[in-house]
């Protein structure tokens, strides 16, 4: 494929018409269709501001050789277009570039997350749960398993997670799994600590699943099978029935009865809203739904403010390799900034980076050819 | 170079060239009270110092494509084209960096004689303070070496 074919197909992947990347790149549209059609080869300077702004490396147009991921993106409620393409445009973007950075760096994994896939379907809600108590005992996730899920996933099982603003219309997050990047997970910044841990256990199992699911929909939406499983694995992994009911009975007064402030609390001990305890207690001590649905209920009536945490638009582990890469002469200055262009690193900042660590002398043999 | 007001010292000892994606980068430097200050080139370019030359994307894959095409993703814009230009340069020409990668990148295409730090340039005319260490010849000899021994191995791999 020529760069012209290339620079078409990536426009038009984002559904953007010759007029809007006009508006946006500043390049005349006489340029950018002499481009498309090969008539004309853009600056290098031109086809760097198209490729970012069609979410693509440089290599995709000037690389015969480049293969992108093709898997499909997993949305919990999916964006309306063409919002949505952007944000899995920027997703794959995030997913390669730390990829590269691990393959630069020769940095491996503790674990594999290939270990963890399920053979076998989960058909009921049992089976949801059991998973869920697999994946604890596997894991080490322990009693608490909110307070360690996030960095278990990225640092032993190279679990690639990002947050970014996915708007406050419902859209939480989104996962995909590809051979070559591995499993990758994007929060949404605009959601709570709480509610982004339980979209983190919620998009695990998809993960989990992921070999045996069917790709055919790329969303789960709130009534499928599959979202309710997700649900359910997601509440006991966060809150396991033993723990969860050890704290439940320790907090009962005289009459039997256990405050909703006693509750909140116990929902901050394990990281997640009061509204998620209540329904995994629905699930512990076989209430109805009714029942479960009143409590939910009267608990919205019940405001204690919480201490949220920013959310960090890369994770540590990116940052680190970054740093590593531009110190072992892997990666650009330039290339260092745009990798980290979120949390807008100055030039003296990587200067900075490369002064903190002055090497030894090498030794490079003089026999040796 | 201009922070240090050495710009025009420096275009009297050398010719520079520059390719224009590195010109359309070079807008500001920073001075010791950390305020940006406009840099025009202009007014040098139409002496005809520094030359600017333009390097096409067919010419940065004829380079990259014949050594390592994780080139594309490591470098930005202005350090391919610089090394594209420098790699297929007929003239004898020094590349100069504060990038790590770039001296390594010499020191794999066994070109790492060819490599001068901003401390060795400046020491030509007559500049020998302290710099900070990406601008070191040390730096320099580092990063080459470092891509010296990536050659060697993979000399010794394909043996």
């Amino acid at each position: 494929m020529s760069i012209g074919q290339r620079l078409g197909e990536a426009r038009e992947g984002l559904n953007l018409t010759l007029k809007q990347v006009e508006d946006q790149s500043k390049i005349g549209i006489s340029s950018l269709s002499d481009f498309e059609n090969d008539k004309r080869e853009p600056s290098v300077t031109q086809l760097q501001h198209l490729a970012d702004l069609y979410r693509k490396p440089i290599a995709y147009f000037l690389d015969e050789s480049f293969v992108e991921s093709r898997e499909a993106v997993l949305w919990r409620n999916k964006p309306a277009s063409p919002q949505c393409e952007l944000l899995e445009a920027e997703f794959r973007q995030l997913a390669r570039q730390y990829h590269n950075l691990e393959s630069w760096t020769k940095s491996r994994p503790v674990n594999s997350f290939k270990n963890l896939f399920v053979n076998e379907p989960i058909q009921s809600y049992p089976e949801a749960g059991k998973l869920a108590e697999r994946v604890i005992r596997e894991m080490g996730l322990g009693d608490y398993p909110g307070a360690v899920l996030y960095k278990t996933l990225e640092e032993v099982y190279d679990v690639k997670i990002f947050h970014m603003d996915l708007g406050g219309d419902g859209t939480s997050s989104a996962c995909f799994y590809d051979d070559n990047y591995g499993a990758v997970i994007i929060l949404n910044t605009a959601h709570k600590k709480w509610r982004r841990n339980f979209d983190l256990a919620h998009e695990l199992f998809h993960l989990l699943i992921w070999k045996i699911r069917n790709h055919s929909a790329n969303q789960c939406l709130e009534g499928d099978q599959e979202e309710k499983f997700s649900q359910h694995f997601a509440g006991c992994l966060l809150m396991p029935a033993a723990r969860v009911k050890e704290c439940t009975e320790s907090a009962k007064d005289h009459e039997g009865k256990v405050s909703f402030e006693k509750l909140d609390d116990i929902a901050n001990l394990f990281d997640v809203s009061l509204d998620a305890l209540i329904w995994r207690l629905k699930n512990i001590y076989h209430f109805t739904s009714a029942e479960a649905g009143e409590m939910a209920g009267e608990s919205a009536f019940f405001k204690r403010p919480r201490k949220d945490e920013e959310p960090i638009y890369y994770p540590d582990r990116y940052i680190a390799l970054a740093k590593e890469a531009l110190r072992m002469g892997e990666i650009s200055i330039g290339r260092y900034l745009d990798y980290l262009k979120f949390i807008k690193p100055t030039r003296k900042d990587a200067e900075k980076v490369l002064s903190a660590h002055v090497p030894e002398p090498i030794q490079v043999p003089s026999d040796s050819l | 170079m201009f922070k240090l007001g050495l710009w025009e010292k420096a275009l009297e000892n050398y010719e520079l060239l520059l390719t224009d994606d590195v010109v359309g980068e070079i807008q500001y430097y920073e001075d010791d009270e950390g305020k940006q200050r406009p840099i025009d080139l202009e007014p040098w370019m139409k002496k005809g110092n520094p030359k600017v030359v333009s390097v096409l994307p067919s010419q940065v894959s004829g380079f990259v494509d014949k050594f390592d095409r994780t080139y594309y993703e490591r470098f930005d814009k202005g350090e391919l084209t610089t090394l594209t230009r420098f790699y297929g340069s007929q003239e004898e020409c020094l590349i100069v960096s504060t990038d790590s990668i770039v001296y390594k990148a010499i020191g794999r295409l066994k070109m790492g004689e060819r490599g001068i730090s901003l401390e060795e340039l400046f020491k030509d005319i007559g500049f020998t303070k302290r710099l900070d260490w990406p601008f070191t010849e040390g730096y320099r000899r580092h990063y080459t070496d470092l891509g010296t021994q990536d050659f060697i191995r993979n000399f010794k791999a394909r043996s």
